[in-house]
């Protein structure tokens, strides 16, 4: 093969899985017909999957083997993922290449020690039980700028147009004979997608300070192939008729070309993105199978110092958050902190949820009543971006499991359908000041008629026909909150003193079709 | 070295531009023209689809004497065509290039058999005999309750009993498609927004389930056109029994196609509940009639139901089944 092909076959690559990723995430919408995980990316980042099942001390191998190809191919051909296959890579050689066109490929810099310094951070908090890989993993930060910041503008867009054309149809008699515009997706609202939108656009306007900066610098998923391809069977090896130009050191995706001696290179930098062969003048670079130890091309010239500053803060973070009032859990296991935290069905119970739940925001995009939202506060500071179902926007749908079939760590576990009348995320309450049967004699049953498990009952209290809720059968969907016509504070509530999950699913299985005895205590 | 060097700027490295490139003039007229687009949409965005039209009534002259046409036994198919033959065949309502618009009750996640929502078979037959009869388009509506709308179409089958059968459904889930009625004999309402498709349909017909219901007594053909409109919840707040009444006024069917094939008679409208299988498809030009029937299907009387008895007060229709002339057939 000569050597410019090699470049060519990798932006192949990283094309084919860039619009990969695209099309499994324009997947996760119902009805699913999924034949693909459409959460592979995410399943099988092995920083995504380590950190989260460290953090809940749970050995899933299940879960593990999907994430250990990832760690092979780093084994076999170093960080060849970054190079080839990541679309946040792609993503940023994109961008750089339109946005930044003048900035040079610097040498390497000090900074590239800072990944692997936010790497001990995250392994080190993990390892005292609180995940932080969602805030850099570059996977992560992607779909979750896709959900926030495009997939929701690009509805509204799409909405609005179509909306317009619709009206210019009606108004002008001639625009009528032209086709209908086509049915387009439901409008989707989301919070913080100006943060998200924040956050990446300022990853890639890093691009103007040097090429592939968050790469280089700050990825931690880069920095974890790093640490494990140290000594890859695949290596950058250079002829004797190597003449020093350094062609190849101006070029060097990542700086990771020595610029004294061009023969070596710092293998835990290398993406094996192959430029370095392509710019040869006389095809003096390979890239051959070697075993044998690497010796100082395996350095990662890291300072003591500054790790042991990161592991402690990483330690920090892992206390900081165990102290947020969310963590506080009642007697009963459930989260004393916020009323209004409506977890999605299957779910795991609030801890193991926090340290699971990778923040990609997947069942966000997902959820098909946009009722899922990213939290902001309501779960504490550690359960930043975790969903959390708010019913006035939209219920959870009772014919409806998808987002426990995208969930990429399993934080919120496979449900079936049939299952969800004894899943229990919460519990209606009725404001009886506010209700306008209680408290205006208005002849109303909304709640009542949208309710799909009969929670809902009429009792009559001094003579009159009264809503209430039965506990044993309101499983907190919010269909009543959602359809409530009382403004703007729904006068029946979804709170998640119902909130089960705790229990296990057996028990709450007895707890809805009435068994002869609850199995209680632990 | 490279990477000893410092980037110095001064305002004499920076190139004046002595005018203005095309490409330049081109990205700015195309920056501002998609930030008006988008904001003109924006901005349009509350509103309903402007102006308001007037009540929508049958295009045919009434017959002094209300009439049920009642089928039972036979093929679903079959069962329909005898009903609709007792008032003169589906050609005295359909002609060539129509577009018919079809007002099912598609509101709940709820499989066919649970008899929530309308029957998709029958529904099936009476798309295709709509359009063996020459209509250009059958639109099927539905504002929903349940979300989201495609599983609802899902789950009651008559996704695809529409899709097979060659109609189109639509879900009317964006306010941009409504516009507002005015409703001159209406008591508490007097405009509503209405789905601008209903209004200018050329045939519009109702083809509601009989179902008791929890909130207004019963649901039948005139509880059902309450899915028609934006804004549900006002009809509650304002007072449920006169705003079905009122808005019978206003909207009025070409053809009622009552599914009595099976009724829910314990909580409805969603069930699940008990049902009964009557085995009956009612067609009728009056919805007040046609809702006395279907009382007297889930064992009311029909002024037990309240807007019945408001509706027939207004002129809607008759109530006494004893001045109702009923055909009963066999298919």
């Amino acid at each position: 093969m000569s050597k410019p092909r090699a470049a060519t076959v990798r932006r192949i690559s990283q094309g084919l899985f860039l619009a990969a990723f695209l099309y499994l995430f324009a997947l996760t919408v119902w009805p699913s017909g999924l034949h693909v995980p459409a959460d592979l990316f995410l399943r099988t980042d092995p920083l995504v999957i380590l950190s989260a099942l460290l953090a809940a001390k749970m050995w899933i191998v299940g879960l593990i083997l999907l994430a250990l190809p990832v760690l092979a191919l780093a084994l076999i051909a170093g960080r060849a993922y970054c190079g080839w296959i990541c679309p946040m890579g792609t993503t940023i050689d994109v961008s750089d290449r339109l946005f930044f066109r003048k900035t040079k490929s610097r040498p390497i810099t000090q900074r590239s020690r800072w990944k692997y310094y936010v790497l001990a951070a995250v392994f080190v908090s993990a390892l005292f039980g609180a995940q932080l890989a969602y805030l850099m993993d570059p996977i992560v930060v992607l779909t979750r700028t896709l959900t926030l910041a495009v997939f929701g503008p690009v509805t509204a867009l799409a909405n609005a147009v179509a909306g317009e054309y619709a009206y210019l149809q009606w108004r002008i008699a001639v625009l009528a004979r032209l086709p209908q515009s086509p049915q387009v997706p439901q409008q989707a609202y989301f919070g913080m997608a100006w943060v998200a939108l924040a956050i990446f656009v300022g990853i890639l306007a890093l691009g103007s300070v040097e090429k592939r900066f968050w790469c280089r610098n700050l990825c931690p998923l880069g920095a974890l192939l790093g640490v494990v391809s140290r000594v890859p069977l695949l290596r950058r090896r250079v002829g004797d008729s190597c003449t020093s130009c350094k062609r190849c050191v101006r070029d060097c995706s990542t700086g990771a070309i020595e610029a004294e001696d061009p023969k070596t290179h710092r293998i835990a930098e290398c993406i094996q993105c192959y430029k370095c062969a392509a710019v040869c003048p006389e095809e003096a670079v390979r890239f051959v199978p070697q075993v044998s130890l690497a010796g100082r091309e395996a350095r990662l010239d890291l300072s003591r110092r500054r790790l042991l500053a990161f592991g402690a803060a990483g330690l920090g973070w892992a206390a900081m958050a165990h102290t947020a009032p969310a963590a506080k859990t009642t007697v009963i296991g459930n989260p004393t902190a916020s009323p209004q935290l409506i977890r999605p069905p299957g779910a795991l119970p609030e801890p193991e949820f926090l340290d699971r739940c990778v923040r990609c925001q997947q069942c966000v995009k997902a959820c098909p009543t946009n009722g899922l939202q990213p939290a902001l506060s309501e779960a504490g500071i550690d359960g930043l971006w975790t969903p959390v179902l708010v019913p006035r926007i939209g219920p959870c749908s009772e014919k409806c499991n998808l987002c426990t079939q995208i969930c990429p760590t399993d934080a919120i576990e496979p449900i079936r359908v049939e299952d969800k009348p004894a899943i229990f995320i919460g519990q209606a309450t009725i404001d009886r000041s506010s209700c306008i049967v209680w408290a205006n004699d208005k002849q109303c049953l909304v709640c009542d008629e949208v309710c799909p498990y009969k929670a809902v009952e009429q009792k009559i209290v001094e003579g009159k026909q009264r809503p209430t809720v039965n506990d044993h059968t309101c499983t907190g969907c919010g269909e009543c909150e959602t359809n409530c016509p009382v403004q703007p504070l729904a006068a029946i509530r979804v709170f998640s003193l119902g909130d089960r999950r705790h229990w296990g699913r057996e028990r709450q299985r007895q707890w809805r079709y009435g068994m002869q005895r609850v199995e209680h205590g632990q | 070295m490279v990477s000893g060097r410092k980037y110095k700027t001064s305002a004499k490295d920076i190139p004046l531009p002595d005018k203005i490139g095309r490409r330049d003039f081109l990205r700015g007229v195309a920056g501002v023209g998609a930030a008006a687009l988008i904001g003109g949409c924006a901005a349009r965005g509350g509103r309903g689809g402007g102006g308001s039209l007037g009540p929508r009534l049958p295009k045919h002259v009434l017959d002094a004497e209300p009439v049920l046409a009642i089928a039972s036994g036979g093929k679903m198919e079959n069962r329909l065509r005898a009903a609709v033959e007792q008032l003169g065949g589906i050609r005295q309502f359909v002609k060539q290039g129509d577009s018919v618009v079809i007002k099912p009750n598609a509101a709940w996640q709820r499989s066919p058999d649970q008899a929530a929502t309308t029957n998709p078979e029958l529904l099936a037959a009476l798309i295709r005999m709509c359009k063996s009869q020459g209509a250009s388009r059958v639109l099927v509506i539905e504002h929903m309750i349940d979300t989201p709308p495609q599983l609802v179409w899902d789950v009651t089958g008559l996704g695809a009993a529409i899709r097979t059968a060659g109609g189109e459904a639509v879900s009317a889930g964006d306010q941009r498609s409504y516009v507002k009625l005015n409703i001159p004999k209406g008591k508490v309402l007097a405009s509503d927004d209405v789905i601008r498709d209903i209004l200018e349909a050329d045939v519009l017909i109702n083809v509601p389930i009989a179902k008791v219901h929890d909130g207004s007594v019963m649901t039948a053909a005139m509880k059902n056109m309450m899915g028609v409109i934006w804004n549900r919840q006002y009809w509650h707040q304002a007072g449920l029994q006169q705003c079905i009444a009122d808005f019978s006024t206003a909207v009025r069917p070409d053809l009622i196609i009552l599914d009595a094939n099976r009724v829910l008679l314990t909580n409805g409208p969603k069930g699940p509940g008990n049902t009964k299988d009557v085995g009956e498809v009612v067609a009728s030009l009056d919805p007040v009639a046609t809702d006395a029937y279907s009382a007297t299907l889930l064992g009311l009387k029909p002024s037990e139901v309240p807007y019945v008895e408001l509706a027939h007060q207004l002129g809607v229709g008759e109530m006494d089944l004893a001045k109702v002339q009923m055909k009963h057939v066999k298919a």
